[in-house]
């Protein structure tokens, strides 16, 4: 279902079925899924179609920015380094752009959302929580409901630390999509309350494509930032 | 006499060496130049404060709150403007800057006489740019008022009600009422209870209601939702349950139809499985049954 698209399309699948039909300046896009339906009438010439993964935390009500994803721990020594694979959930966009100008027609996603809250009430945040299994290699996964992210984990601390969660802000986010969907990130451990988390803008495997990311292509203004420092606990 | 006069008078006796004497030509030696220049200087000084604003929030819309940001920009704009009349006014009124600090703070001792309360509200208006205990987009009850911020001035802070009303609140009012900012945190706690009958099975009712809200997305996995029994009622068993819920949330529509929802789905799945919401009931008791037959016989 991925890709780019210069005319009318459909595609069925387990849960979801999406097209675009009708001529120029009349076409119709209809998604359907998770038992909810989405029709829109496009007057205009939309010019191309892209469907691809974003940033997976805009639904259902975009209440926040950070995706955390927890999963079983992971113990680290001082001054090594581990590589793991997670599964994070698949948000999908349909985009329309003409001359270099996107607009978001449609987000949906086949997997359901659960909100968490990082720190305190009164000090942390709210995240859009997944729970994932740890992986020594890339999961078979389907790509429309789950990605794959490497995270590589580096502990400068001097002690022993123990993971077993990991959060990340959505304007740092690098996704690719071919055969599955995927993104690498790095986490830095400095102490067992304190680390950074950074995303690697490079494809897990060969011949992936790089997501049209909402937030390039929406133009929202955004401060450059250089990852996500998570100073309310790693476990 | 003119206030002029009046200051005037008071320097000469305060600080003879200064002399100033009243100049009853005064208008009259003003020329067209003086004014235009007067004028230029005040255009270029609000023609610059504007530029310096677009500055500033071009430069800290990514790094500061909307509400803070248009603070500092009306006091820079206020700042660059009042340097101008300073800078200008002595082209047009031939006196120092001195004399003419000595008129604006007669203006704000006359302000502060007449009218204190306007003094106070800036002044909150300044403490709420450092304090900043509200936030634009949040949903607050200010006294009597509630409402989502919609604007934070110097003077008053504008709220949007939920039906839609325009309230402005002055802003010494929000630091000499109560105020509850129900988004100041993250998230926010809500408690409910739920009575079920004594024959049911409390353990198996505090499973399925966990489960439950498993499946709501809004609930948050952490802090986790607490369900215990929390009291034996006179007629049922009180199961309590506290759900954590994101505070941005909770106010939007779907927010506010969570209430009714959750307390249906929770009376559907007890249902579902056996389990009864308890009723008031009382159990009598009779000491003489023979009486009671009697009674029931109509023999009494």
């Amino acid at each position: 279902m991925y890709g780019t698209y210069n005319e009318n399309f459909s595609f069925t699948g387990p849960d979801i079925s999406l097209s675009f039909s009708g001529p120029v300046g009349k076409r119709r896009y209809r998604r359907e899924c998770s038992g909810k339906r989405v029709e829109k009438n496009l007057a205009s010439d939309i010019g191309r179609i892209i469907i691809n993964p974003v940033e997976p935390v805009n639904l259902p009500d975009g209440l926040t920015s950070h995706l955390e994803i927890s999963f079983d721990p992971v113990v680290i020594k001082p001054g090594d380094e581990q590589v793991i694979y997670l599964k994070f959930p698949v948000e999908t966009a349909v985009f329309l752009e003409s001359d270099g100008i996107y607009d978001v027609l449609d987000i949906f996603s086949l997997i359901p959302t659960k909100y968490s809250l990082y720190g305190q009430p009164e000090t942390g945040c709210i995240t859009k929580w997944y729970r994932s299994g740890v992986y020594t290699e890339i999961p078979e996964t389907d790509p429309l409901r789950e990605g794959v992210i490497e995270l590589k984990f580096g502990n400068s601390g001097s002690g022993w630390v123990e993971v077993s969660r990991a959060v990340f802000l959505n304007t740092d986010m690098h996704l690719y999509y071919g055969d599955i969907v995927s993104m690498a990130a790095v986490m830095e451990i400095w102490n067992p309350k304190l680390a950074r988390t950074t995303f690697l803008r490079r494809p897990l495997i060969n011949e992936m494509t790089p997501s049209v990311e909402l937030y390039t292509a929406t133009k929202l203004p955004i401060v450059q930032h250089s990852g996500y420092v998570m100073e309310l606990g790693i476990s | 006499m003119t206030p002029v006069d009046l200051l005037t008078g008071i320097v000469n006796k305060t600080m003879p060496q200064l002399n100033f004497e009243p100049d009853p030509d005064f208008i009259g030696r003003i020329s067209i130049a003086e004014v235009l220049i007067f004028f230029i200087i005040l255009a270029i000084a609000f023609i610059l404060g504007k530029v310096v604003a677009i500055y500033l929030k071009k430069r800290y819309s990514h790094q500061m709150k909307k509400e803070r940001l248009g603070l500092l920009t009306t006091l820079a704009r206020l700042a660059i403007f009042l340097i101008g009349f300073f800078i200008a006014a002595p082209a047009i009124f031939e006196t120092s800057m001195f004399f003419l600090g000595l008129i604006i703070a007669g203006i704000i001792v006359a302000i502060a006489f007449s009218s204190a309360k306007i003094l106070t509200d800036f002044v909150a208006g300044i403490a709420l740019f450092y304090d900043h205990p509200i936030r634009i987009g949040d949903f607050v009850e200010i006294g009597t008022k509630s409402g989502i911020v919609e604007e934070i001035r110097l003077l008053s802070t504008v709220l949007r009600t939920d039906n839609g009303v325009y309230v402005r609140v002055p802003n010494d009012e929000i630091y000499t009422t109560d105020l509850f900012n129900y988004y100041a945190n993250a998230a926010r706690r809500y408690d409910y209870d739920v009575g079920i009958r004594y024959e049911d099975d409390a353990g198996k009712a505090v499973e399925l209601l966990v489960k439950l809200f498993e499946g709501y997305t809004h609930i948050l996995k952490n802090p986790p939702p607490e369900v215990f029994v929390s009291s034996f009622d006179s007629s049922s068993v009180q199961i309590k349950f506290r759900l954590w819920l994101p505070s941005i949330w909770v106010n939007t529509i779907d927010g506010a139809s969570f209430n009714t929802s959750v307390l249906q789905d929770v009376k559907k799945t007890l249902e579902n499985n056996g389990i009864q919401i308890a009723f008031p009931q009382q159990v009598v008791w009779f000491g003489d049954e023979t009486l009671i037959k009697g009674f029931d016989r109509g023999h009494l």
